[in-house]
């Protein structure tokens, strides 16, 4: 495929697609004009399922090269992984996504597993609160000064302990937290309509592959 | 005729993309401030190839369809775009990792460009992107994440590039990665997960930095001066910030005006 066609065609139907949607929103247009301004977010569902098909096909080409190479400590769960998706897929599509056993599937292999890995990852964020709290820099020294007073505000012992540990961490958050959250926010939203003006001129070219 | 309520967004909108076609127009180069996280990218790809051991990037879950997320994948595509060129022209082996299924198609269009701008494009191989179905596919990253957890402990990489839309997952990311010693490269558009990242993390991207990538990377004149652009408007946005306060104090009520 050319450059051409790979790079400039997508960057000029973004374009053209974000400039119609763009003038749809500002303006009061015939009926016939909005519908089709209404349409082409209901295409993009059509395109995230095809992408979703795509999705597939790539994690299918993974697994099944894993199992082929016999690769250690992997390839089991990938039969594993393998065996899942298709037991969902001939059950939903056989019996509808709405029968019991669909649900059934669901309810008791998807989400104990899930419950199981999320219950596990206290032990990362535990760890990970370790590292972020230590005292590097004097950045570092008011990052574990505030989340000491926040933990404290949050905790009934804080409130044993002072009874002003409460007000002390609700005003962490209320005022210097604020004022920075708003200070990122006009940045960032500031920074999203620069984006989308790149976008609709046609000069970002990065998630194309053209930087 | 302009729909009601909106003609103060539309004023805003017009007046920033008269700015900055003005000055796209103009003569004048601005340079861009030095951000560490993008010069950080080669100092980490340089470790790996010195190490021998692989390079982790993932623009996170998310869909380019949604408002929240799709900016910052674009954003987080852009910059692992540019690392990507760099491990290829370094010949430095690396993985992707992405959520949304939706970036597949754009990141093998990446990576196609990046082998045949090194003159190589016998050796672009498509397991490079491994896709761990996230938001976008099945409501939750936590797939993602886990998978994600295993590739990093599994293949030891000595950087992990992490920009895009994150929703929390990147504290198992950066732990697991902070565990093989990585250097860590992150940032978000999202404002509450900033912080996360800000701590954990060598370098961080911070707010609307994430959307200059393309512009840093490239050295771009004309994105250049769309950035200038950016920040002409913030300028702007303080100033009517202060003038608001003070037309407060003074009785007058601005707000009724703006939502015109």
């Amino acid at each position: 495929m050319s450059i051409l066609l790979r790079t400039r065609v997508p960057q000029v139907l973004t374009s053209l697609v974000g400039l119609f949607l763009l003038v749809t929103y500002f303006f009061e247009l015939p009926r016939s004009i909005v519908d089709v301004a209404n349409f082409i977010p209901r295409f993009c569902v059509v395109i995230v399922a095809i992408a979703v098909g795509v999705g597939t096909i790539t994690l299918l080409n993974h697994h099944v090269s894993l199992i082929r190479k016999r690769e250690a400590g992997q390839w089991i769960y990938s039969i594993v992984m393998l065996v899942t998706l298709s037991l969902f897929v001939v059950v939903g599509l056989g019996m509808g996504a709405t029968d019991r056993t669909f649900s059934w599937i669901y309810e008791s292999l998807l989400v104990p597993c899930s419950t199981t890995t999320y219950a596990m990852w206290c032990f990362f964020i535990a760890s990970a609160c370790f590292r972020i709290l230590r005292v590097r820099s004097r950045e570092s020294l008011v990052l574990l000064v505030s989340a000491i007073l926040v933990m404290l505000s949050n905790a009934a012992l804080g409130e044993l302990i002072w009874v002003n540990f409460p007000l002390v961490g609700s005003w962490i958050q209320t005022v210097p937290m604020m004022a920075v959250f708003r200070g990122l926010t006009m940045g960032v939203g500031l920074g999203l309509i620069l984006l989308g003006i790149r976008v609709l001129l046609g000069r970002e070219k990065g998630y194309t592959g053209g930087t | 005729m302009i729909v009601k309520g909106r003609i103060v967004d539309l004023i805003v909108l017009v007046l920033m993309f008269a700015v900055t076609y003005a000055l796209m127009k103009s003569k004048w180069v601005p340079s861009i401030r030095k951000i560490s996280a993008f010069d950080g990218i080669k100092e980490a790809i340089g470790r790996a190839v010195e190490m021998g051991r692989p390079v982790h990037m993932t623009p996170g879950t998310g869909s380019l369809n949604a408002m929240e997320s799709g900016p910052g994948l674009i954003a987080g595509l852009a910059t692992i775009g540019y690392a990507a060129e760099v491990c290829v022209s370094l010949k430095t082996r690396f993985i992707i990792s992405l959520g949304s299924s939706d970036a597949i198609a754009l990141a093998d269009a990446l990576l196609r460009q990046a082998f045949l701008s090194a003159g190589r494009p016998e050796e672009y191989d498509a397991s490079i992107i491994r896709y761990y179905p996230g938001r976008d596919t099945i409501g939750s990253s936590l797939a993602f994440t886990n998978s994600v957890q295993g590739l990093i402990a599994r293949e030891k990489p000595v950087a992990n590039i992490m920009i895009g839309p994150f929703y929390g997952e990147q504290i198992a990311l950066c732990e697991v990665a902070a565990r093989q010693g990585a250097i860590q490269i992150g940032g978000t558009q999202s404002i509450t997960q900033i912080s996360i990242f800000a701590a954990m993390t060598d370098y961080a991207v911070i707010g609307e930095e994430i959307f200059a990538a393309g512009a840093y990377v490239s050295k771009d004149p004309i994105q250049l001066k769309m950035i200038a652009g950016g920040d002409f408007a913030k300028i702007a946005a303080v100033a009517l910030i202060i003038l608001g306060i003070v037309l407060k104090m003074l009785g007058v009520n601005l707000l009724p005006l703006l939502q015109v």
